[in-house]
């Protein structure tokens, strides 16, 4: 039941994904209904950002949209990992929305995309999470069993 | 009326359902993608006895759910349907992003979800999924009762979940059409002795099981019976045939289909041939020919049109030998001991004994005869018949009105027994019903006649007594008033005429010394102000003023002058100066005037 669940839900999503995705967003893949991948841009003239494109890969579980997808950043020769104070240089995203606390089922690709837009609009910091370096060499661990601490409220 | 089909979850069906066995009941499958260990359940296993014969079996009387054990069990996936209509967002689920399906509703804020969303969000964490407000499963959640909201979503157009299926239905018919008329819903196959399922259109006892295994007779596939038909369309790949016309390869089972329907090269009739079209050529040439437009495609679309009009002509005659029936009741149940006025049709003036039932109910008879008499106008004659129905019932109205109006009888709201003993009209030789429902209806209908006619009698009794009384109290109002204004002039004279008493009096304390006559002038005086409201007193002061003033006084001694007296007597009590002077001059003790307005009247000089 719940795989016909998620499958469901995610059909619905996807269909409405093909009608329209707000300007910025971006469909590239949804070859199933496990792992899809989105393009997102930042729209205003943040110099962070300008004219750079970042590509987002989703993945669900079978329990979605109870739990939440895995969303990183994935690196690419035109599509770099976004520099943020929350996005390690793995892709990985420290984002309470995205944490098993943090997630709603009424959250959608969509509104994941467009929350991921607004945090790097809002961004002036060029920098890197603390611990950038070691968090990336050391961690083995799938980014929803990490055990992040949101301390951040300003994101 | 009564001789369609019961609609569902009647009575008849239910009995229907439960001649079925248990076995029937707990193989009661629905949907195609259900799983065959549905089967293997208790109610199966308990061993009812078990169909014995194929001829038992009616795919259409296989009990509805409700009448299972399965009740709790969905027997379709609202979640998964696929809807004809674009839904308005608000009535989509946030969580399933489907139109809601049992709806809840948070009581702290206020946000619905389906009714299983919601039960699957709140395992990770008791807070609304929108505003993560914290939220008491056991008493902060309950079912959405807005009616409006719960219509909207039973209203909308979904498509039946069954595969080869394409009817369209609002929501809530969607489940009876699944478990009870879809064609390609899943039921136990009809042979006992088989577990297996097929669709409903297939399960036909003299189809017997079709879950035998067979050999198809091209490719040798083992196969059941039920997939032999997938299995030419999608899968065969034996023995091929040539299209003698057309030079094509197809599979040889689908050959005559083939030629009948596809070859271009066969030479067929143009499809308006039964509405004249002569054209016979190549079915590509016809092809060309119907799509330049064919001429008879008019005369065809006039036959079609005719057709349904054939229909609804058939239809109509129906209706109206149901009403028919219920006429002819309506005329046993008013009419079975009381008789009609004269048949003619068409009459308008009822006496006023008449009775307003009986007359009514002739007229409805005169009116089925005028319509079966002539088919064809049929309902004109009804609209004209009904038009005149209410005019009866109105004059009939009226006559009773007048009739029973001032005189303390009742009104003769039925047909008087002693009503001019006309045998009542009897169409067809006398109504025999057509069922208990059509004698039923019909006597229901005629109860519900009288009730109108009754509560119309009322509302214009009650009319006319309102008018009634308002006209009654205005003048008796009219008159209060008047008598308020004339005991106003009273007052006003009377104060005037104390006042004046009073004064002079007054002029008579301050003169001292009085004299018998002068007080005697004055009693004369009010003597003959107080007869002036009568008039005659007055006059027959006036009169005898010359001739002496004690005579006057006498004179005055009708009625209106003794209570004048009487009362400057009271009045004068009042004031202690005038009592003063009566009992000090006691020239004019009352005792002794009084003695004088009883007596006789005094000659006239």
């Amino acid at each position: 039941m719940p795989v016909q669940f998620a499958a469901k839900r995610l059909g619905k999503e996807l269909s409405k994904i093909q009608n329209g995705l707000p300007p910025g967003i971006e469909l590239v893949s949804a070859d199933d209904l496990e792992e899809w991948l989105l393009d997102i841009r930042v729209l205003d003239n943040n110099p962070l950002y300008l004219n750079e494109t970042y590509r987002l890969k989703f993945r669900f579980s079978q329990s979605y949209p109870i739990e939440p997808p895995e969303v990183v950043f994935v690196k690419q020769a035109d599509r770099p990992i976004p520099v943020h104070p929350h996005i390690y240089s793995n892709g990985i995203i420290c984002l309470d929305l995205l944490g098993q606390q943090g997630w709603s089922p009424v959250q959608s690709v969509e509104s994941v995309c467009m929350s991921l837009q607004s945090m790097l609009t809002g961004n002036t910091k060029n920098e890197r999470p603390a611990g950038d370096e070691d968090f990336v060499r050391a961690n083995k661990l799938r980014p929803k069993d990490i055990e992040f601490y949101y301390h951040d409220n300003s994101v | 009326m009564s001789s369609e089909m019961p609609p569902p979850n009647t009575p008849e069906e239910g009995v229907a359902a439960t001649n079925l066995s248990s076995r029937a009941e707990a193989r009661r499958i629905i949907g195609s993608g259900v799983p065959s260990t549905i089967y293997d359940s208790p109610a199966s296993s308990a061993g009812g006895s078990r169909r014995s014969s194929l001829a038992d079996f009616d795919p259409y009387q296989i009990p509805l759910r409700a009448h299972t054990q399965h009740q709790t069990e969905p027997t379709i996936d609202f979640q998964a349907l696929d809807y004809a209509q674009q839904v308005d967002e608000a009535l989509l689920c946030p969580i399933c992003h489907t139109p809601f399906y049992l709806p809840m509703t948070t009581k702290t804020c206020g946000h619905t979800f389906c009714a299983s969303c919601l039960d699957r969000a709140l395992e990770t964490q008791h807070v609304c999924p929108i505003d993560r407000r914290p939220l008491d499963i056991a008493r902060d959640i309950t079912q959405t009762q807005t009616r409006v909201i719960l219509d909207q979503l039973d209203r909308l157009k979904a498509k039946c979940p069954n595969t080869g299926c394409d009817h369209v239905c609002s929501r809530e018919l969607l489940r009876s059409h699944v478990e009870r008329y879809c064609e390609y819903t899943q039921v136990p196959c009809p042979d006992p002795q088989c577990d297996e399922t097929i669709y409903r259109k297939d399960a036909r006892p003299e189809n017997g099981c079709l879950h035998q295994v067979t050999l198809c007779p091209y490719c040798e596939t083992a196969l059941t019976f039920n997939d032999l038909e997938r299995h030419y369309d999608q899968e065969c790949t034996g023995q091929e045939a040539e299209c003698p016309y057309c030079d094509t390869i197809v599979v040889r089972h689908r050959l005559p289909k083939h030629i009948a329907t596809d070859c271009q090269e066969v030479e067929t009739h143009c499809k308006f041939q039964s509405a004249g079209c002569k054209q016979f050529a190549r079915r590509k040439n016809i092809q060309e020919h119907q799509k330049d437009g064919c001429v008879y495609e008019a005369i065809a679309k006039l036959m079609q049109a005719r057709e349904e009009d054939q229909r609804i002509i058939t239809e109509l005659k129906g209706r109206l030998d149901a009403l028919d029936g219920r006429t002819r009741h309506l005329e046993r149940y008013g009419g079975g001991n009381r008789e009609s006025r004269e048949p003619s049709a068409f009459t308008r003036a009822a006496p006023p004994t008449q009775g307003l039932t009986a007359h009514a109910l002739n007229n409805l008879n005169q009116m089925h005869q005028a319509t079966t008499a002539y088919p064809d106008v049929a309902e004109a004659n009804e609209n004209i018949m009904l038009d005149e129905l209410f005019e009866t019932f109105d004059q009939g109205n009226i006559h009773h009105y007048e009739s029973s109006y001032g005189s303390p009888q009742v009104a003769p709201v039925m047909m008087p027994p002693d009503a001019p003993p006309v045998p009542w009209a009897q169409p067809n030789g006398g109504g025999q019903w057509e069922s208990a429902e059509d004698y039923m209806l019909a006597q229901f209908e005629a109860m519900e006649a009288k009730i109108e006619d009754l509560r119309k009698m009322m509302v214009e009794l009650d009319g006319r007594h309102t008018m009634r009384l308002v006209n009654d109290t205005m003048r008796m109002n009219e008159q209060i008033a008047e008598l308020g204004s004339k005991v106003g002039v009273l007052g006003m004279h009377t104060t005037w005429l104390m006042s004046m008493q009073r004064q002079s009096r007054g002029q008579q304390t301050a003169a001292g010394g009085s004299t018998p006559g002068n007080a005697r002038s004055n009693i004369s005086g009010t003597g003959g102000g107080g007869g002036g409201g009568s008039g005659n007193g007055g006059s027959a002061g006036n009169n005898d003023e010359s001739r002496g003033r004690t005579n006057t006084a006498a004179a005055g001694g009708s009625g209106s002058s003794r209570t004048a007296t009487q009362q400057g007597n009271r009045n004068g009590g009042d004031g202690d100066g005038a009592r003063g002077r009566y009992l000090n001059t006691s020239e004019v003790p009352p005792v002794r005037r009084s003695s004088v307005a009883r007596g006789e009247n005094p000659p006239r000089l």
